[in-house]
């Protein structure tokens, strides 16, 4: 009888995982009042629960929040284990402009801190939520995104709520802005989690091509 | 003088939940050159997720590969350099080239990395296209003779069947011979490499390079199974879900 072998590796490399960040841009203004936030923070819980079941997802997703009624960085970014979702309320106008801009200076930061910490990470997401025009300037945030799209920079989808304009949207987005179907945020947000999970799994060479928004959007 | 060898791929349990094979493919194994010298070769590929054939690819890179060496080594002529590597990739590519269009498909399709070490008594050859990772001992303890390569982002990297793929292609030699060689695959790197100074984690490898080194050789035929059960651990799949390879050779004087 021979003697067994085994390769008995019982130590790994403890690298830090890799970071799919999302940055939430979201409409906070007064006509967001009432029902909109409402079923918006009821859609961001969702998102937390729907993230929180997924093991990897919370090691490897980071979310991040702007909202703009005046423009305020409500959550910088933070890994999915550590996000709990704010309570936001609906106040003043729709300073869009602003709030693009800054979201897109707080993604390049966050990749200047992966990058200087040897952390590996995907192409950031950055989703605008709203339901109105912006009342600020806006055409050097609409260049912006353009220019972050082409450079693949990151990739940044616009989402109408009823009243959004939306010819200004896709002045501003590359991709073809989507109506939010009614007040269907929590559809919305089940269906970012579960995107969020696939590319948080994807391997090298894998261009994780986004579900069909179906269940939350109307063409 | 010869090298001990083992090597083994299985899919990731991502893969085995969608039902996807697995897409690596690897080749280890030790001949003799036409002078009588015995030479060690490591292949490794691992097939893009996002082609259809990526599977195929990497294949027909490890197969194609191994034959290109075959008739190689017959000429005595032969040496490890980086000719030899640009041959041999340049190889593999027209190879992948013919079956893509055979198939009425683009050599996109069969997108895979690309991984090989040569050595022989008298030098080393290392070559890599895209992520996962090559790490050595020629003398000087492990080292990682190439930066693992990948994109801005963290699912992007290079391919042998990319237009640039030999411009991308990194080479090292080394006039010595390897004590210690191990290829793996990128399901195996964030495992085996301490990712944010590029260097190989040693206590990683230390069981591996042990048990190999002190097999007997009525115990040789268990190699692959004992490769193929590590690859298969908890430990391993609580740390990745992708498709592994692991190629390891140690020297025996």
């Amino acid at each position: 009888m021979t003697e067994q072998i085994s390769f008995g590796t019982t130590e790994f490399a403890d690298n830090p995982e890799p970071r799919c960040p999302c940055l939430l841009l979201l409409d906070v203004s007064g006509s967001m009042g009432g029902q909109p936030i409402a079923q918006l923070n009821a859609g961001l819980a969702t998102f937390q629960n729907e993230l929180a079941s997924d093991q990897l997802a919370m090691k490897r997703v980071e979310v991040g929040i702007v909202t703009f009624g005046p423009v305020r960085t409500e959550l910088p970014f933070q890994s999915a284990s550590a996000f709990y979702p704010p309570n936001l309320s609906a106040q003043g106008d729709t300073p869009m402009g602003e709030a693009i801009r800054q979201g897109l200076e707080m993604v390049r930061q966050r990749k200047d801190e992966y990058r200087t910490n040897g952390i590996s990470y995907y192409r950031p997401w950055i989703f605008l939520i709203t339901d109105g025009a912006p009342t600020d300037g806006w055409h050097s945030a609409a260049a912006a995104v353009r220019e972050g799209e082409a450079s693949k920079a990151f990739a940044f989808f616009a989402i109408g709520v009823k009243g959004a304009n939306m010819e200004i949207l896709k002045q501003i987005s590359v991709r073809e802005p989507l109506i939010l179907d009614g007040l269907r945020f929590n559809s919305l947000f089940s269906w970012l989690s579960s995107s969020l999970r696939s590319v948080s799994r994807s391997t090298p060479g894998t261009e994780v091509p986004l579900q069909s928004p179906s269940g939350w959007a109307s063409v | 003088m010869t090298w001990k060898t083992v090597a083994a791929s299985v899919a990731g349990t991502s893969h085995t939940v969608t039902n996807t094979p697995c897409q690596d493919s690897c080749l280890a194994q030790v001949d003799l050159t036409a002078n009588g010298l015995p030479i060690l070769s490591i292949f490794v590929a691992d097939g893009a997720g996002s082609a259809s054939n990526g599977r195929d690819g990497a294949e027909i890179a490890v197969q194609v590969s191994a034959q290109f060496l075959a008739d190689q080594i017959k000429s005595k002529e032969f040496a490890l350099n980086d000719e030899l590597a640009v041959e041999l990739v340049s190889h593999v590519r027209e190879q992948i080239y013919a079956v893509a269009e055979e198939q009425g498909l683009l050599a996109r399709d069969f997108a895979c990395t690309y991984l090989a070490v040569l050595a022989t008594s008298f030098g080393t050859l290392v070559m890599q296209i895209g992520d996962g990772g090559i790490v050595i001992d020629v003398g000087a303890g492990l080292e990682v003779p190439v930066v693992p390569m990948s994109g801005e982002y963290a699912n992007m990297t290079h391919f042998v069947t990319d237009e640039d793929a030999i411009s991308v292609l990194i080479t090292q030699c080394y006039p010595c011979k390897a004590k210690k060689v191990s290829v793996f695959s990128d399901g195996i790197q964030r495992l085996a490499l301490n990712m944010a100074d590029n260097t190989a984690f040693e206590p990683f490898f230390a069981p591996f390079f042990r048990v190999l080194a002190e097999t007997k050789p009525e115990q040789e035929d268990q190699l692959h199974g004992a490769l193929l059960t590590f690859l298969n651990s908890s430990p391993v799949n609580e740390r990745t879900d992708d498709d592994k390879t692991l190629a390891l050779a140690v020297l025996v004087e």
